[in-house]
């Protein structure tokens, strides 16, 4: 051990050669992570830009489009039926009889919403509701054609979900009238 | 070879003594051991350069990234605050289109069926009807609703019943897409007095994807 301090005594060149291998490997072992971190941190916020980027992309029009959006459902909401105003509903129904040749035997507001759409159902709906109503009605073929009609492109949100037209109902004095049992579903607030 | 500056005060060299004679090798060891010493230094001198050059670059890089994301993070955030409230703007729409969707819209089908029905077919009864049935897939059972039209009838020939249910098997409104169709017909007895078959077809929508049994 000696004679090799004695050596490098010598040779100062070695010595300090040996001294800078040592600083050198001490820099490297110290240091040697810096450059994951870093490259770590970098791709960190590579990501974050991309994201960001991928979100101007997407948001393009965000503005317009939820204003639309918003008007949109606004409109939806000014046509919903409210469950509780039964007399106002029912007769709103009755109201047809002015407008087509037909004849509203009955009107009935079912309790509850169908199974299709409440809690368990295939189609629940968390933001609105839906109420059943069971109409009994008789005219003429067109008369009932333009009553279905009628109920598709109302301003109220409804559609006719189940009926039955039977030709037999009508037979005897007025054998081209037809009697119909309608279920339609509205669209009503939660 | 460290015996060179020891040099001795005889008046010739001891030959005997390997340490105190010159160094007269071709390649002296001195030389390569000096050489080896510093090329290891340069080389890591220079990996450690080329290291804390990388670390430099990776630093500057950072903080131009974070004053970029710095300068874009309040618009985004805003645009994200837009796009949660499009969102949520847009599940209403969405439970819209679930209340209607059903793949037949009563009018439709009733104008459909008119415009097939021979002259000499009857309808006595039409019945559309939409009903939740329980899927089973293995374990698990998910409810599905499942469409119906009924068409009940009166008619002399048969083959105006077969006709008639080839039409309806061809029609595009009854044949709507993601959909499985069956079409069943019911022939009940003829009537002996007037010769009238009573009929019954019963068209059934199903999802098409359910495959599994129903309960």
């Amino acid at each position: 051990m000696s004679e090799l301090v004695e050596n490098l005594k010598k040779n100062p060149a070695i010595f300090f050669g040996v001294v800078a291998l040592v600083i050198c490997g001490g820099v490297g072992f110290l240091r040697g992570n810096q450059l994951t971190e870093l490259s770590a941190a970098e791709a960190e916020l590579n990501t974050k830009l991309d994201k960001i980027s991928l979100n101007i992309k997407h948001s393009k029009n965000i503005e317009q489009d939820t204003q639309e959006l918003e008007t949109l459902v606004g409109t939806i909401d000014e046509r919903l039926f409210i469950a509780e105003e039964r007399a106002t509903n029912i007769d709103f129904f009755y109201s047809f009889e002015d407008k087509l040749d037909i004849v509203i035997s009955e009107v009935d507001q079912l309790e509850g919403s169908a199974l299709r759409f409440s809690g368990n159902g295939p189609d629940a709906l968390k933001l609105y509701s839906v109420v059943n109503y069971e109409i009994t009605v008789g005219g003429s073929f067109h008369e009932i054609l333009r009553f279905l009609y009628e109920i598709y492109q109302i301003d109220p949100i409804m559609r006719v979900s189940d009926f039955q037209i039977d030709a037999t109902a009508g037979s005897g004095s007025a054998p081209d009238k037809l009697s119909a049992s309608v279920r339609i579903a509205v669209l009503a607030a939660k | 070879m460290s015996g060179r500056s020891n040099i001795q005060s005889n008046w010739h060299p001891n030959f005997r003594i390997e340490s105190t004679l010159p160094d007269t090798r071709t390649i002296r060891t001195h030389f390569i051991v000096k050489v080896a010493i510093y090329t290891f230094v340069l080389i890591a001198a220079a990996f450690v350069l080329q290291r804390e050059y990388q670390a430099y670059m990776l630093r500057q890089t950072i903080s131009e990234l974070e004053l970029q994301v710095q300068k874009t993070s309040s618009a985004d955030l805003s645009r994200l605050k837009k796009s949660e409230r499009f969102r949520k703007l847009a599940l209403n729409v969405k439970e819209l289109q679930r209340v209607f969707m059903a793949p037949l819209m009563a009018h439709e089908s009733i104008v459909e069926l008119a415009s097939i029905k021979p002259k000499e077919l009857t309808f006595t009864r039409l019945v559309l009807s939409e009903r939740v049935v329980q899927v089973r897939s293995g374990r698990k059972s998910t409810p599905k609703v499942i469409f119906s039209l009924n068409i009940s009838g009166d008619v002399q020939d048969l083959l105006i019943l077969t006709q008639f249910k080839r039409e309806l098997e061809e029609s595009q409104l009854l044949n709507p897409s993601g959909y499985k169709v069956i079409i069943n017909e019911d022939i009940q007895q003829r009537d002996v007095d007037t010769g009238i078959i009573p009929f019954q077809l019963s068209v059934s929508l199903e999802p098409a994807k359910s495959e599994s049994t129903i309960k």
